[in-house]
């Protein structure tokens, strides 16, 4: 990734907005000369116009990120289909059919 | 910049179909643009506000005052979030204001002026927050996602002035005298042209060599959001009791497009190109904040 300045006065803010329970998301990035400074400028930015209950700022460089080499890695999950819900429904069906079938066992 | 600069995917009907994230990787050209849509954004966030922050202090009640402020910090507050985008693209805020006070920057048609009265205000953020609305939700759609993402948090800024101005219009329109009214009737025949102006020259002589559309940054052509604009305004005016003469604008009932009145474009590109009734004030104005506050960003730097 290019970097075009010295990025360690930028810091990701993290929002949750809308109530405690709704997940804690990112929501965009500030620049500040320390911690306390870019929290204020996140909140004067990214809270006025809805409830805020929790923000967090934290420096990117402290962010360990994913590299397009990485996307092979990251997004296989749905490739292996053992690795989803479905995947012991059909199992038992076919296992069901093989031993004859007549006798499946419905899921609750 | 041509449009043989660009790798084919880049041009015609897919040039929407790529979308790329900050750490995806782009041509320098296509990061350029990027950077510069972004940058000019930044500075006409914050140069835009500027005269509604005059009305501050002369506000005629509290609630208005309050709102006022609010719509001022909020545009202030586009202008980070855009600066955020430019410069990891590679413009440093600095720049971006350095390069406005030093005269290298051109503000768009609609921020050389100023409001002379305050129910000049209401009509007139009623036409700009309804054109950065209609702009704002096609460029969301474009491929660079850290600006389309920043545009959507604005968008939903901006629908708050949209409703703001919509309020202090109608007042005026409702409590106002006559003289009042009919500032507001002045002001709509006076600023309904400027923000035709706004939407950029029409189609024929810019949208196939403009690199931002072609790299699908810009995603709808000036015309066509022109006509998608007028159509959701004017009826707004109408409603209010504003009276929308047929040559400013009117609706071919046939076709579905609106005719409208005659932009002088010559005239536009000198404004823009020599600077309007109050351009120096605004460039004078950051010029002096940014040497005021310079002893405390030093000092916040110095104590981090």
């Amino acid at each position: 990734m290019p970097r075009f300045q010295d990025e360690s006065d930028v810091f990701e803010v993290f929002a949750q907005i809308g109530g405690s329970g709704r997940p804690i998301q990112h929501v965009g990035s500030v620049r500040g000369a320390d911690p306390h400074l870019a929290w204020h400028a996140a909140k004067e930015i990214y809270t006025r116009r809805e409830d805020c209950s929790v923000l967090w700022v934290a420096p990117r460089l402290a962010f360990l990120i994913s590299e397009a080499e990485d996307l092979s890695v990251l997004s296989r999950g749905s490739s292996r289909r053992y690795r989803l819900p479905k995947y012991p429904s059909a199992h038992r069906r076919a296992r069901t059919k093989a031993s004859g079938g007549g006798d499946e066992v419905e899921a609750s | 910049m041509s449009a043989d600069t660009f790798a084919p995917e880049f041009a015609g009907p897919d040039r929407l179909a790529v979308k790329f994230e900050r750490w995806d990787e782009m041509s320098d050209e296509y990061m350029a643009i990027a950077a510069r849509v972004a940058a000019f954004q930044s500075l006409a966030e914050l140069v835009g506000v500027m005269p509604f922050a005059e009305w501050v202090g002369r506000a005629p009640d509290f609630a208005r005052k309050q709102m006022l402020i609010a719509k001022v910090q909020d545009e202030v507050g586009h202008g980070h979030v855009m600066a955020r985008v430019a410069e990891d693209l590679g413009i440093s805020r600095d720049q971006i204001l350095q390069d406005f006070v030093e005269g290298r920057s051109k503000l768009l048609n609609i921020f050389h002026y100023d409001f002379a009265t305050w129910e000049e205000i209401g009509p007139t953020a009623l036409l700009m927050n309804s054109a950065a609305i209609v702009q704002f939700q096609s460029l969301d759609q474009g491929t660079y996602l850290p600006y389309a993402r920043a545009l959507k948090k604005i968008e939903k800024e901006e629908g708050f002035h949209y409703h703001h101005a919509l309020d202090l219009t109608h007042q005026i329109l409702s409590e106002g005298d006559a003289e009042q009214r009919d500032r507001v009737q002045r002001a709509f025949e006076t600023w309904f042209p400027r923000l035709l102006a706004y939407f950029g020259p029409p189609d024929s002589a810019t949208v196939l060599s403009n690199p931002a559309y072609q790299c699908g940054i810009k995603v709808d052509s000036n015309d066509d959001l022109r006509q998608r604009w007028i159509a959701k305004i004017v009826p707004v005016f109408q409603d209010l009791g504003v009276h929308v003469d047929a040559e400013m604008a009117s609706l071919d009932e046939e076709t579905g497009h609106w005719d409208y009145i005659d932009i002088d474009w010559r005239a536009i590109k000198d404004l823009i190109n020599n600077g309007g009734p109050m351009y120096e004030r605004w460039v004078s104005l950051i010029s002096a904040s940014l040497e005021r506050n310079e002893p405390y960003r030093n000092a916040a730097l110095a104590a981090a």
